[in-house]
C-alpha cells in the first residue's frame, strides 16, 4: 500500500471536475479590463497595487457603496472610473473581470450579478456563503461561457509546489497526519468578520484548509468544535458589536486516502508575529508520515521555506526558501494572465468550493455534534 | 464515604447550565480559572497516616517499561522492591537478579501469597491493568498503575471507589504534572499571563513499538500509549474537558512484532482528538504509530505542545514526558523567550517513586487518580466519537488547577 495509495483518489476526484465551456477557452490576446468592487483594506493595501503592476491587467473602474472610498482609491491608483453601486459599475465603463473585495457576506450576491451581466469573476474568499450557492454560481458562469474563481492563491507558491512534489514522490511514506494553525487577535476595522457567516474559518482557517486539501487530497468528512471566546468587540466601522460568528475553531478532516488533518484558527490568538504574520519563522503546517515529515516555515500565504526530514536523510533540511514572485494577493493578476494568454491555472474553482463545503460542514458539525460527510472534490494532485 | 461525597458533587456539576456558565466565563476571562476548582474534589484520605518507613514494593510486568522503573525505584530512598512478577517467569527471574530483588513470582496469586508488600506497581500489558489492579486492591494493596488504570472509565472509577472503601489508594501514570515545565506553564495560566485562553495543541507519535503486540490489539492503540501524555498535560493546564470529538483510523493494517510475527492491527494507530474545556478553550491532540523519527526526537528541541491565549503563547520544547524548556511570547515581550530550561529531578518514570514518598512521608502528590480517570474517560469517549461519528459529553472531572 503506502505511497501508491495516494494515487487512487485522483482518479475519483477528476471525475467530478466540471466541463469547460463548449469550444474551449480562447485567450483574449490583449490586456484584461478589470473592475474592482470593494475599496477597503484588501483592495487598497494589496490587490490594486498588484493589479496595477500586472502586464495583463488594466483597471478600468472601481466601486464601493461608501463612495468616498471608491473615489479615493480611483485617485490613488489612477483608475479612470469609480462608482457607488454595482449596477452603475456594470452600466459604466466596459470590463471583462470583476474582482470582488467586498465584505465576505456580500460575495455570493455580487458575484451572481456580475456573472449574469456576462463578467468573469475573481472573488476574495469565500466565493459564496454556502457551498450550494457557490456551486450554482460556478455552474451559471460556465453556462454563460465564462468562469468564476476564488481566493486563496496559495497553491501558486513554490513552497506549496515543493511540498506537493515530496508527497507525490512518496518521500513521506505512508502519510498519517497533518496539523496547521493560523490566528491573530482579530481585525478591528470592520464588523463583518464577526457577523453571521463571518468568523475565523472563512477569514483565516480557509488558507490552511486550501493548503491541506491541496497537499493531502479532498476531504470526505469533517468534524469540528467552534465557539465564541470574546462575545463583544469594538470595531472601527460600528463601535461595540456582538460577536455572532465563531472566533475560535478547531476542525478535523478525514482525507480520501485515510490521512487525517487538523486546522485551528481564531481571533483570540496572541501572535508574536502580529496581524501581518510577517515575522513568523516557525512551522505553521506540519505533515508526518511513516518515512518523513514536512514543515512549512512561515504562513502558507507568506511562506519562507520548507523543512524536510526523512528516514534516508534524518537531518532536517530546509528547502524552497525563495518565494519567487508569489504573494497571496496575486490571484486576480494570475487570472488576468490566464485570460490574456491562456496560461493554465493551478487555482481551480472546485478546490475553493470544496473548502467552502468544509467550512459549512464544520459549522454544521458544531451545531449538531455530528461528523459531516462531504460531497465535493476537485482535481488532485494540484501540482504534479 | 469519600465515594458518596464524590457522587453528590458530580450530580451538582451536571445540574449547572453549561452554556450560561461558559458565557459568564468568556466575559470574566482569566479570573475564571479559579472557579472550576470549587466544584472539583479530591480523595485525599484525611486520616492517612504516613508509614514512616520504606514502602515495600511489588512490581508486576518485567517487560520494556520495567527497565525504566526498576532503576528509579532502586534509587528511591522511600522504596524497597521486595518482589517481581511476570507470567513469563524468566523475565521476572532475570530482572530480580539484575536489581537484586529477593523474590520473584510467575503469577500475581503467588506474588500476593508470597513476601508481604504495600504497593503494587503494575507495568503489564495495558489491557491487563484493570484486572490485576482489582486483584491487588482486593488483597489490600496500594496500587500505582502504568497507563491506563483500567480499560474503561467505569472500571477505573470502580477501582478507585473500591480502593477508597478499603482505606487504600490507586494512582495512575503518567506523571507529566510533576515536571518543572508543566508547573511553569500552569503558573503562567493561573496568573492570567495568557489572557483569555482559546486553544491548545499537542502532538506525539513515533513509528510504533515492535516489541509487543498488545499496542495494536483491541483497547490498545496510540491514544492510551502516546496521546495519553498530551491529554493529561492539556487538561492539566486548561482544565477538565466537557466534551470530545475525534477521528481515528488504522493507517498500517499489519505489523511485524518481535513476540508474535506479523499481526493484524485492530486498534487505531492514527488519532486526532478535540477537547472542549470547561473554561471555553478548545484543544487538539494528535498521536499515532506511523510518525517518522520520534524515538530519536528525545534529544530534539522542538515544540510538541502549545497553548494560546489572547495575551501570550507558550510552547513546550521537547515532549511533555521529557521537556527541555518553555518558549513564551507575550504582548509585552513579543519575541519568544526560552524559559524554564531546568528539568531538575523530574523523569517520566518517577511516578511509583513519588507515590512511595507520599506513603512514607505523607507528602501529597500532584498526581491524582481523578485526573488519570478523566483522561481515561476522554480516550474511551474518543473511541465512541469515532464509532458513532458524533461529539461525546464527559461526566468526570478532577481537582484543578493542579499546580497553584
Amino acid at each position: 500500500m503506502g505511497a501508491a495509495a495516494v494515487v487512487a483518489p485522483t482518479l475519483m476526484a477528476s471525475a467530478s471536475v466540471t466541463p469547460q465551456p463548449e469550444g474551449g477557452f480562447k485567450p483574449f490576446g490583449r490586456k484584461v479590463k478589470v473592475g474592482i468592487i470593494g475599496c477597503g483594506s484588501v483592495m487598497n493595501g494589496n490587490y490594486a497595487p498588484h493589479l496595477g503592476k500586472c502586464q495583463y491587467a488594466e483597471i478600468v473602474s472601481c466601486c464601493d457603496i461608501k463612495p468616498d472610498r471608491a473615489e479615493k482609491a480611483a485617485k490613488t491608483f489612477n483608475i479612470p472610473k469609480w462608482y457607488p453601486h454595482i449596477d452603475k459599475m456594470l452600466a459604466g465603463a466596459e470590463f471583462d473581470l470583476l474582482v470582488n473585495c467586498t465584505d465576505m457576506q456580500e460575495h455570493g450576491r455580487l458575484n451572481k450579478i456580475a456573472i449574469l451581466a456576462g463578467k468573469y469573476v475573481w472573488s476574495e474568499k469565500p466565493m459564496a456563503t454556502t457551498y450550494k450557492e457557490g456551486r450554482e454560481l460556478f455552474d451559471l458562469s460556465i453556462s454563460m461561457g465564462k468562469h468564476i474563481w476564488g481566493a486563496p492563491a496559495m497553491v501558486n507558491s513554490p513552497q506549496f509546489a515543493f511540498m506537493a512534489r515530496q508527497l507525490n514522490a512518496g518521500k513521506l511514506g505512508r502519510v498519517a497526519a497533518a496539523h496547521a494553525h493560523y490566528g491573530h487577535q482579530g481585525p478591528e476595522w470592520s464588523a463583518f468578520f464577526y457577523e453571521e457567516n463571518g468568523g475565523s474559518m472563512p477569514d483565516l482557517g480557509v488558507y490552511n484548509m486550501v493548503s491541506l486539501t491541496g497537499l493531502l487530497g479532498p476531504a470526505k468528512s469533517v468534524i469540528a468544535m467552534l465557539n465564541i471566546i470574546t462575545p463583544t468587540r469594538n470595531v472601527e466601522d460600528k463601535g461595540f458589536i456582538q460577536v455572532k460568528a465563531e472566533d475560535n475553531a478547531h476542525i478535523l478532516l478525514e482525507h480520501q486516502n485515510g490521512v487525517l488533518s487538523h486546522v485551528q484558527c481564531g481571533f483570540n490568538y496572541f501572535n508574536p508575529a502580529g496581524h501581518s504574520g510577517l515575522g513568523e519563522n516557525r512551522p505553521t503546517i506540519s505533515i508526518v508520515g511513516s518515512d518523513g515529515a514536512l514543515n512549512l516555515i512561515g504562513y502558507d500565504w507568506h511562506p519562507l521555506g520548507v523543512e524536510l526530514a526523512t528516514t534516508e536523510h534524518p537531518e532536517v533540511e530546509t528547502s524552497a526558501t525563495d518565494a519567487g514572485t508569489f504573494v497571496w494577493q496575486e490571484g486576480a493578476s494570475v487570472i488576468c494572465e490566464h485570460l490574456s494568454t491562456g496560461k493554465e491555472l493551478l487555482i481551480t474553482s472546485e478546490h475553493a468550493l470544496h473548502v467552502l463545503e468544509i467550512i459549512e460542514g464544520a459549522r454544521k458539525s458544531q451545531a449538531t455534534g455530528q461528523r459531516i460527510s462531504l460531497q465535493s472534490a476537485f482535481k488532485w494532485p494540484v501540482v504534479v | 464515604m469519600a465515594g458518596s461525597c464524590l457522587n453528590l458533587i458530580m450530580e451538582y456539576m451536571e445540574k449547572i447550565d453549561r452554556k450560561s456558565f461558559l458565557i459568564n466565563l468568556g466575559t470574566i476571562g482569566a479570573a475564571s480559572v479559579v472557579v472550576p476548582s470549587i466544584f472539583a474534589f479530591n480523595t485525599e484520605s484525611a486520616d492517612f497516616k504516613p508509614f514512616n518507613r520504606k514502602v515495600k514494593v511489588g512490581v508486576i510486568g518485567c517487560g520494556s517499561v520495567s527497565r525504566m522503573y526498576l532503576p528509579h525505584l532502586s534509587n528511591c530512598p522511600h522504596a524497597e522492591i521486595v518482589s517481581l512478577c511476570d507470567i513469563k517467569p524468566e523475565r521476572a527471574k532475570n530482572k530480580a537478579a539484575e536489581f537484586k530483588v529477593a523474590n520473584w513470582y510467575p503469577h500475581i496469586d503467588k506474588m500476593l501469597a508470597g513476601v508481604p508488600f504495600d504497593l503494587l506497581v503494575n507495568l503489564t500489558d495495558m489491557q491487563e491493568h484493570g484486572r490485576l489492579n482489582r486483584i491487588a486492591i482486593n488483597a489490600g494493596k496500594y496500587v500505582w498503575s502504568e497507563k491506563p488504570m483500567a480499560n474503561s472509565y467505569m472500571e477505573g472509577k470502580e477501582l478507585l471507589d473500591l480502593a477508597l472503601s478499603k482505606n487504600l489508594r490507586i494512582w495512575g501514570a503518567p506523571a507529566v504534572v510533576n515536571s518543572p515545565q508543566f508547573a511553569f506553564m500552569a503558573k503562567q495560566i493561573n496568573a492570567g499571563k495568557l489572557g483569555i485562553l482559546s486553544a491548545g495543541h499537542g502532538c506525539y507519535g513515533h513509528e510504533g513499538p515492535n516489541w509487543s503486540s498488545f499496542f495494536y490489539e483491541k483497547l490498545g492503540g496510540s491514544m492510551p500509549d502516546l496521546g495519553v501524555y498530551n491529554i493529561a498535560t492539556l487538561v492539566g493546564l486548561l482544565g477538565p474537558a466537557v466534551s470530545v470529538t475525534s477521528i481515528l483510523n488504522i493507517v498500517n493494517p499489519a505489523r511485524e512484532i518481535e513476540d508474535k510475527g506479523i499481526i493484524k492491527v485492530e486498534e487505531e494507530d492514527n488519532a486526532h482528538i478535540l477537547l472542549e474545556h470547561k473554561n471555553g478553550a478548545i484543544s487538539h491532540i494528535q498521536c499515532g504509530f506511523n510518525y517518522v523519527n520520534a524515538h530519536s526526537y528525545e534529544g530534539e528541541e522542538v515544540s510538541t505542545l502549545s497553548v494560546i491565549g489572547s495575551k501570550a503563547k507558550m510552547d513546550m520544547i521537547g515532549y511533555d514526558w521529557w521537556p527541555f524548556a518553555v518558549d513564551m511570547a507575550t504582548s509585552e515581550h513579543r519575541k519568544y523567550e526560552r524559559l524554564c530550561t531546568e528539568r531538575g529531578t523530574y523523569v517520566w518514570q518517577e511516578g511509583a517513586s513519588i507515590i512511595c514518598e507520599y506513603l512514607t512521608t505523607g507528602k501529597e502528590p500532584l498526581i491524582n487518580a481523578e485526573h488519570a480517570l478523566h483522561v481515561l474517560e476522554i480516550i474511551e469517549a474518543a473511541r465512541e466519537s469515532n464509532q458513532s461519528r458524533r461529539r461525546i459529553d464527559l461526566k468526570s472531572s478532577f481537582k484543578w488547577p493542579i499546580v497553584v
